[in-house]
């Protein structure tokens, strides 16, 4: 494709357009057929590719290596601003267990199977490092997909976990990628003062960049809505940059820093929070795309035989056996182990993590990358598609009601005294079954919008609130204890 | 309705002794169903866990209203008390809970359930009344501070 300016924009454009817009709605087909929504985009990027209908010819493994990273930081600093500080608390020490602890655990036993298929160790010892860490995101897709909302301690255990694990596998590949090319150049001490001070700087930065984030957001006053997102994106881009310019974990930094900037009331939020939805989305489909296209289909035939024997060796040995070790000091319950143990998906960490030692020119690397994608695509075909019946076998479900039709929120660019919650009406508020009337709200405070089912109701004096029902409060901080008396828990808290 | 009208004397107990959450619930919920007998404990007992359930009833500064409902009963109890020891009781701002008022009554007069509630948190966002009760002695005394306050905002 030697074409001049502006046709060669053009057909680049064109066809970015086409792949983008067909993964998007080929999304859909995920749901149907239960698997995690990244194997669609992977999918339609192998068909793409140079074996594919459109062969398109790429084999940069240096591009897919930044278009990863981008999209990583993108997805990270999506699902901190998204997981509350509370729950991150409540579960840190199992989930950073099982992010540090956990992931070498699992690296070391994949190496430890990858050797005895017939890898030499150093090679063995890096692909147990590469497909170490887990994807929350796969889980939570196929959960949102098929309806099903999961307890909360052990959702959030996932998802904090996969926020948290990056760093160690990345750590790991690095150095073990560098013993690859310097035999003999891997001390443990040196690897485990590594990963501390990776970890740390990781940590530290993101609380520094997270903290000034918020007083950042808190005084800053822009022209247009639209600014604030471009803001918090660049704060993305700065942890990222900045951490790991000062050999800390870039990745942790972001996932850090976006849980710190989410606490607590941001200017614009809604629209903010659905602006790193939307990136995070993209980031996605065009990382998981740029890995399909990578992929020579006809190179994974080779290693079909050892790929599949390694990924179910991780799914129904590694993965359960180091989970039910890290969580024994945690008492958690037989089936919440058993659950963490069996969904811990793989997602594009491990395959961006694969073109690590291809780009660093590691002999044999172009084989681990094969395997690498083998594993990722039977893992989340496996636990992936049991997902759902796993979840409902194991009695898991949430009792959580399930979340209004309609949302109604304040947008406001700036700091409004007030907040807008919605609660769910259940058999055991003392306003259940109560006309409105009857409720002496205080003074600056209001029932504003009552969804009932597919309806919209306009709250009057004779409405009586039904179970089932989300009734929508408008209450300033001072009146909030009335609020919780009459209406309870306030949903998304 | 005045809560003083609602608020027996044999319904107020100062000090309260139960030490936990759920030793609290039940009794003031014993309190609250005076004569009836256990299947109105029972019943209302359950209904007033399932509302701890959906979120503590502890609306801060040490104060509790637990509510729940059961057919059977046929008009709105009031029970009351201050606890000897401040009760851990998962309250909205974390402290520990002291002055206690647990009302009961049935589907039919949720109307007046929610205005009497309403009525409950109201006057006790008074700090001066919050810190009388606490230093009461007597049910009798207790009993007295209500009407005064009541008395008072009317």
């Amino acid at each position: 494709m030697n074409e001049t300016e502006p046709l060669a924009t053009a057909i680049l454009l064109a066809a970015f357009g086409a792949v983008l817009a067909t993964s998007v709605l080929f999304s859909r087909a995920s749901q149907r057929l239960a698997v995690p929504v990244a194997l669609v985009f992977l999918g339609i990027g192998v068909l793409a590719g140079s074996e594919g209908v459109l062969g398109i010819p790429f084999e940069d493994y240096r591009f897919a290596f930044r278009i990863g990273t981008v999209a990583l930081v993108l997805i990270l600093f999506d699902g901190g601003l998204n997981t509350p500080l509370t729950h991150v608390r409540a579960v840190a020490r199992p989930a950073g267990v099982l992010a540090t602890v956990g992931v070498a655990g699992t690296a070391a036993l994949v190496g430890v199977a990858a050797h005895l298929l017939g890898f030499d160790w150093p090679l063995a010892l890096l692909l147990g490092a590469v497909v170490s860490s887990t994807d929350a995101a796969a889980v939570f897709t196929v959960l949102k997909t098929s309806g099903i909302s999961l307890k909360r301690r052990v959702g959030t255990t996932l998802e904090v976990e996969s926020g948290l694990n990056d760093p160690m596998a990345v750590l790991l590949t690095t150095a073990l990628t560098g013993a690859l090319l310097a035999p003999g150049g891997l001390s443990v001490g040196q690897l485990a003062f590594d990963v501390t001070r990776e970890l740390v700087v990781g940590a530290a930065m993101g609380v520094v960049v997270g903290r000034a984030g918020r007083l950042l957001l808190g005084r800053v006053r822009l022209a247009a809505g639209g600014l604030y997102p471009a803001l918090t994106l660049g704060l993305a881009c700065l942890a990222f940059g900045v951490t790991t310019r000062l050999h800390g974990s870039g990745f942790l930094a972001v996932y850090v820093a976006a849980v710190l900037i989410g606490d607590g009331p941001l200017p614009f939020r809604p629209g903010l929070l659905r602006v790193h939805d939307a990136l995070a989305w993209l980031g996605q489909i065009v990382m998981f795309l740029v890995l399909g296209l990578l992929v020579f289909p006809s190179r994974l035939a080779e290693v079909a035989g050892i790929g599949l024997a390694l990924a179910l060796f991780l799914a129904v040995v590694a993965r359960p056996l180091v989970v039910a070790l890290c969580l024994a000091p945690f008492r958690f319950p037989r089936r919440e182990v058993a659950y963490v143990g069996w969904v811990g998906l793989r997602g594009a960490v491990p395959i961006i993590l694969a073109t690590f030692p291809v780009l660093a020119g590691a002999p044999g690397a172009g084989r681990v990358f094969d395997v690498v994608f083998f594993i990722v695509v039977v893992n989340a075909l496996v636990p992936g598609a049991t997902v759902p019946w796993v979840t409902r076998r194991l009695g898991l479900e949430s009792g959580e009601p399930p979340a209004p039709r309609a949302v109604l929120e304040i947008e406001s660019m700036q700091p409004l005294e007030g907040s807008l919650l919605s609660f769910h009406v259940s058999e055991a508020l003392a306003v259940a079954g109560v006309p409105l009337r009857e409720l002496d709200f205080p003074e600056g405070a209001s029932i504003v919008l009552i969804v009932r089912g597919r309806e919209l109701l306009a709250p009057k004096g004779d409405t009586a609130l039904a179970t089932g029902d989300h009734a929508y409060v408008f209450a300033r901080p001072k009146d909030l204890a009335w609020v919780q008396l009459m209406f309870g828990r306030p949903e998304s808290e | 309705m005045q809560l003083i009208e609602l608020l027996a004397p044999d319904r107020v107990r100062v000090p309260l002794r139960s030490r936990a959450k759920d030793d609290l619930l039940r009794e003031l919920v014993e309190l609250a169903a005076g004569q009836h007998g256990h299947e109105v404990v029972d019943a209302l007992l359950r209904s007033v866990r399932e509302r701890e359930a959906v979120l503590s009833t502890g609306i801060g500064d040490g104060v509790a209203i637990p509510h729940g409902r059961t057919p059977r009963l046929d008009s709105l109890v009031l029970a009351a008390g201050v606890c000897a020891e401040p009760v851990e009781f998962g309250a909205l701002d974390g402290r520990p809970v002291q002055i206690c008022f647990l009302l009961a009554g049935p589907e039919s007069a949720a109307g007046a359930h929610v205005r009497t509630l309403g009525r409950i948190s109201r006057l006790l966002n008074r700090v001066s009344l919050r810190e009388a009760l606490r230093g009461a002695t007597t049910s009798e005394e207790f009993l007295a501070l209500v009407r005064d306050s009541e008395e008072a905002a009317a």
